[in-house]
Order: structure tokens, then C-alpha cells, then sequence
């Protein structure tokens, strides 16, 4: 349970940035493997994605990579998302209209609450320096950092094409000019559509006016951010592994337990067949131990990881987050495995003879 | 019923037991049967084949050759599931030791037969209850089997055999773990129970004190049966 709500919670965390957007589509080079992996695409296809008939809002988003170097001179690996602060298509968790103001600012950011202790930061005006920009915390988000990305700063479109490597300041000469220049390049056009317009047939029209673009609902950007974690990664991998290997070893657990008591009670499972009693009973009573004994371990379980989540949320900033859906998830296949694990048994039980229970 | 047709009855039974040295013959031709509120003692030493009679007349070993009848109708062709439904509906057992379900309580020991017979919940209450106050254990009700003497948990499984007035009880050496006294005062009442309700006993034993309360007794010797 535990290692599966981790596994879980580590998946999601890695799309909280897109799940959390309102952004009806992701427009992005047709090259995206995933929310943090992509090609630069030009800033002129901003203006045409807002000439598509049905946009409502088109906003602009990059993402870069960089390094913070904290006053004591400690240095940490981040990622800048740098996106329109005026707009409204990209939330970022609990920071509110004040919040985003102050970042537009120049040299103004903001991070997960869980980041401070990765950037050596007691808060909000917490000072470092971003290739040799001294840059501010001016805000604090909640439950938007992926568990395994490096920090998440969040900033204007104008800060992070600043704070970029040199190869991107040579697009920018003025550090604190509105990016506006059509050779400048974004990762992602997030897009709004209008009221009761057809996503299906903008995203379409989008796809057709930039021919090398993806034009992605936020439910496929979340699955693919997903499943590159998940599939193209050790560490989707090695967790989900986890996961699987926490089943195994409890349905190895599940299935001793059962079988052991199988067999400390052999001679009652006989007298139960001596007198008549169907085989189908003693399969279902055996199966109701398995279910009795997946509520028993879920129950537990299901507090601990509650406890675990909580805890990583308060000391790391961690999302680790149990939905029903989830938790509901989980205990159905609680219930599978405790069952599958019950079969040993249940052909221990069958097999006994019933003529045993005359044998003294 | 036909008042004419045995409740139960083994003809020429034939039994041997597979062995690494080759075939034990157990039985070798036993017949005996029970007339509907008979108690039939059989009685013989140990070895005799008592108990593999007992088993084969259960339906749970097929003979070589003979046939088992139930009520008329011949059960040894019988698959298993049938057996098994049949043992449910009309054969009663007592074993050596109780054998009672020992997570269950007296009553629930009695009730899960009735239950599996489809019973309601409601009933199989009503008849454990009645069976308990019968056999004078009626405040044992709810106790576990380790809550109770040898004899009060050997009162249950009559009570478990008789609950659901079957046609025939098979009773193997159902004294064997009881004292003189408990011993008789079990099978006084599994006796006087049996015949209330219509059902044929056959009890195996190598006691010879139980004789007293049989209607008749045969003796196994040899793998046959035969009057004492």
C-alpha cells in the first residue's frame, strides 16, 4: 500500500503543473517527449494561435534550466518557468493576485514551499543569484513541485529568458525588454478556447496553421508526462517495481497465512466435507478470509500512508497525494492479490479427503 | 417411506486398503443394514474393519465390490458432489472425538449443517435450541467446544448429527473418549433421539457396554459381518 501510494503519488506529482493549468490545450513542437523535455518553438506562433478561429487566449510558457547559487555560495540545479503573470491560463498552487504580481516583477520568483530547505532559503526574501542575476523570493506555492525535478522557480516570460545560458541571452539584449521579439523561442503556448467552441476542431485548426506542432487537450499532456516517467525512466521503473514487489511479498504473506491455517486445521475442513458441506462453501469461506484479511492489512495501511503523504508534504514539500480514486484503486487490487494468494489453500482444502476424520 | 426399505444397507461389501507391500483386504463381502429407528451396534476389535464399514456405508470410499442403499437408493455410482450433497441431506455422523469447529459456538456447530441444507437463519436457531434443550445442554448454547466437558461437546455432535432429522446416523466409537458413566448417558440419548425422530443408527464400537441400548448387534470379524 505504502509503496504503491508513493509510486502513485510520485506519477502525479510530475503533471501537477499541467493538471493544475486551465489551459484547454498544449501547443508544443511536435518533437515534446514530456512537460520538461521539448523543442523551442518561435514566438510568432503565439500570434498564430491566437488568430485561430475559437481561441480564446493564447499564453506563452518556457521552460529553462538553470543554476541557483544560494548567498553562502551553495549551488542547486533548478528549471525556470517562465510564464505570463497577467494571464490566467497557468495557475500555480496557492500563490494569489498579489502573489503573481510580485513575481512579474524583475528578479522576483517563486517556489514550492517545500523547496526551501533544496535552495539553503528561509523564505519569502530569501536572496541568490541565477547566472549572476541576484534574484528574490517574493512568493511561495504549495503542492506544485514534482517529487523527482529539480526546483521549480517560477517567474516571468522576461526573467527566465534572462536567466537562460548564454545561448538564449544572445536573443535577449536587453536583460529586462518585454520578450516580444518574434525570434524569441517559448516551449509551450498554453490556449484557452471559447465557450462552447469544439476543442477537438481548434486543436485541429492549430495543427494545421503550425504543421510542426502538437496540439495537446491537458489530459493527453498529463499522460504523456506520465508515462515518460513511468515507462522511460529507471526511476518510474524502480518504483513501480517497488510497488509490484509490495504486492508480491504480500500476497506470499497472504497466501502462508492462509495455507498455514489450512493446514493447522485440516481435520475441521475434513469434518466439514464428511458432512456434506461443498466444496464451493469452503472455497467462499476461505475467500472471505483473504477479503477480511485485505481490509485488515488496507485499513492500517491506508493511515500510514496518510500519515506518510502528510508528512512528506510538511518536511519536503512532497505531494504525495491519495484520492479516492486511488485509495479505491488500491484496495481493489488489495482484494485481487489476497484473493489470487488464497488459491494455495484453497486446493489444500479441497484436497482433503473427507474418510480422515474416521482415522481417530 | 416404504416402512419395508432399509434406511440404510451394505450388500457384499468388498474393501482393500493399497499398501507399499500390495492390497489389504479389509472387508470381504460385509453386509448389514438398519431399518428406520434401529439402533445397530457393530461391534468388533480393533482392526476389524469397523470403521473402514463405517466409511464406505458414508459414501466416502467406493468398495471394490457390494453396494451401498440409502433409503432404497443405491449411492456407491454416485460422483462425489452427489455424495456430498447426499451425506448433507441424510446421514448424520459422529465421530471418535467430537470433531467440532472450534472458531464456532455449540449452536453455530449445529447450525451450519442446517444452514448448508438452506435453512433460514431464523429456523436453524429455532431447531439447535430445541436439540440443545433435548439433550440438556440448552445453557451451552453459545460456548465455544473448549468451553466445554467431553461429554457436553459429544452431547453436540448428536445434536449436530440428529438437528436435521436424518435418515441414517453413522457413529464411530462415539464412547471412546468418554468415561463409563458419560459414555452411557451419550448414547442413552443419542439412542432415545434417533428413535424420536425416525432416524437408523449404526454405531461401531468394540465396547461391549453399549449393547444394552442397541436394537440389535452384529459383530465384524474377518471382514464380514455376522450376529454376535
Amino acid at each position: 500500500m505504502v509503496q504503491t501510494v508513493i509510486y502513485t503519488g510520485f506519477v502525479r506529482s510530475t503533471s501537477l503543473l499541467i493538471e493544475n493549468s486551465r489551459a484547454d490545450i498544449w501547443l508544443a513542437a511536435r518533437e515534446m517527449s514530456f512537460l520538461e523535455v521539448t523543442l523551442p518553438i518561435p514566438y510568432s506562433w503565439l500570434g498564430t494561435a491566437r488568430s485561430i478561429h475559437g481561441v480564446a487566449r493564447a499564453e506563452p510558457l518556457v521552460i529553462r534550466t538553470i543554476i541557483w547559487k544560494s548567498l553562502k555560495g551553495e549551488l542547486a540545479y533548478g528549471r525556470v518557468i517562465g510564464f505570463d503573470t497577467e494571464g490566467t491560463l497557468l495557475r500555480i498552487g496557492g500563490a494569489g493576485g498579489e502573489d503573481l504580481r510580485a513575481v512579474g516583477r524583475p528578479a522576483a520568483f517563486a517556489i514550492d514551499q517545500g523547496q526551501l530547505e533544496t535552495l539553503n532559503a528561509a523564505g519569502v526574501g530569501a536572496h541568490g543569484t541565477i547566472r549572476d542575476h541576484e534574484v528574490h523570493l517574493v512568493a511561495l506555492t504549495h503542492e506544485t513541485q514534482p517529487i523527482i525535478s529539480p526546483t521549480f522557480f517560477y517567474t516571468s516570460i522576461r526573467n527566465a529568458v534572462t536567466w537562460s545560458p548564454a545561448t538564449m541571452k544572445e536573443l535577449v539584449h536587453d536583460p529586462f525588454a518585454p520578450v516580444a521579439d518574434a525570434d524569441s523561442p517559448l516551449n509551450y503556448i498554453l490556449v484557452g478556447v471559447k465557450a462552447g467552441a469544439d476543442i477537438g476542431a481548434v486543436r485541429a485548426a492549430l495543427e494545421r496553421a503550425l504543421p510542426k506542432s502538437r496540439a495537446l487537450s491537458r489530459e493527453e499532456m498529463v499522460g504523456i508526462t506520465r508515462s515518460y516517467w513511468n515507462k522511460r525512466t529507471n526511476l518510474g521503473f524502480i518504483l513501480s517495481l517497488g510497488a509490484l514487489l509490495g504486492l508480491l511479498v504480500g500476497a506470499v504473506v497472504v497466501s502462508q497465512i492462509l495455507y498455514t491455517s489450512v493446514n493447522e486445521h485440516l481435520r475441521e475442513y475434513g469434518t466439514l466435507k464428511a458432512l456434506g458441506i461443498s466444496d464451493a462453501s469452503i472455497y467462499a469461506s476461505l475467500i472471505w478470509q483473504a477479503v477480511a484479511m485485505a481490509v485488515l492489512g488496507y485499513v492500517p495501511a491506508l493511515l500510514l500512508s496518510v500519515a506518510v503523504a502528510s508528512y512528506a508534504r510538511s518536511s519536503r514539500g512532497v505531494t504525495i497525494e491519495i484520492t479516492p480514486g486511488g485509495a479505491a484503486l488500491v484496495f481493489a487490487l488489495t482484494v485481487v492479490m489476497c484473493v489470487g494468494a488464497a488459491v494455495l489453500a484453497v486446493q489444500r482444502a479441497t484436497r482433503v479427503d473427507p474418510a480422515m476424520v474416521f482415522k481417530g | 417411506m416404504n416402512a419395508h426399505v432399509a434406511a440404510i444397507a451394505g450388500e457384499g461389501l468388498v474393501f482393500d486398503y493399497r499398501t507399499e507391500a500390495g492390497l489389504v483386504p479389509v472387508l470381504r463381502g460385509a453386509s448389514l443394514d438398519a431399518a428406520p429407528g434401529e439402533v445397530l451396534l457393530v461391534i468388533g476389535p480393533s482392526g476389524s474393519g469397523k470403521t473402514t464399514l463405517l466409511t464406505v456405508l458414508a459414501g466416502m470410499l467406493t468398495p471394490a465390490a457390494g453396494r451401498v442403499r440409502i433409503e432404497g437408493n443405491e449411492i456407491t455410482h454416485l460422483g462425489n458432489r452427489e455424495r456430498s450433497k447426499l451425506r448433507l441431506h441424510r446421514l448424520g455422523f459422529i465421530f471418535q472425538g467430537s470433531n467440532l469447529i472450534r472458531a464456532m459456538s455449540a449452536s453455530e456447530n449445529v447450525e451450519l449443517v442446517l444452514r448448508a441444507r438452506g435453512l433460514t437463519r431464523r429456523e436453524c436457531r429455532r431447531i439447535a435450541r430445541e436439540t440443545f434443550e433435548r439433550l440438556g445442554i440448552a445453557d451451552k448454547l453459545q460456548r465455544l467446544p473448549v468451553q466445554l466437558s467431553g461429554g457436553e461437546q459429544q452431547r453436540v455432535a448428536i445434536a449436530r448429527a440428529l438437528a436435521g432429522a436424518p435418515a441414517v446416523v453413522l457413529a464411530d466409537e462415539p464412547t471412546s473418549s468418554l468415561d463409563s458413566e458419560n459414555g452411557a448417558a451419550v448414547i442413552r440419548l443419542l439412542c432415545e433421539l434417533a428413535r424420536e425422530r425416525g432416524s437408523a443408527v449404526v454405531i461401531t464400537s468394540h465396547d461391549q457396554r453399549i449393547a444394552p441400548f442397541a436394537d440389535r448387534v452384529v459383530s465384524i470379524s474377518d471382514g464380514r459381518c455376522g450376529p454376535l
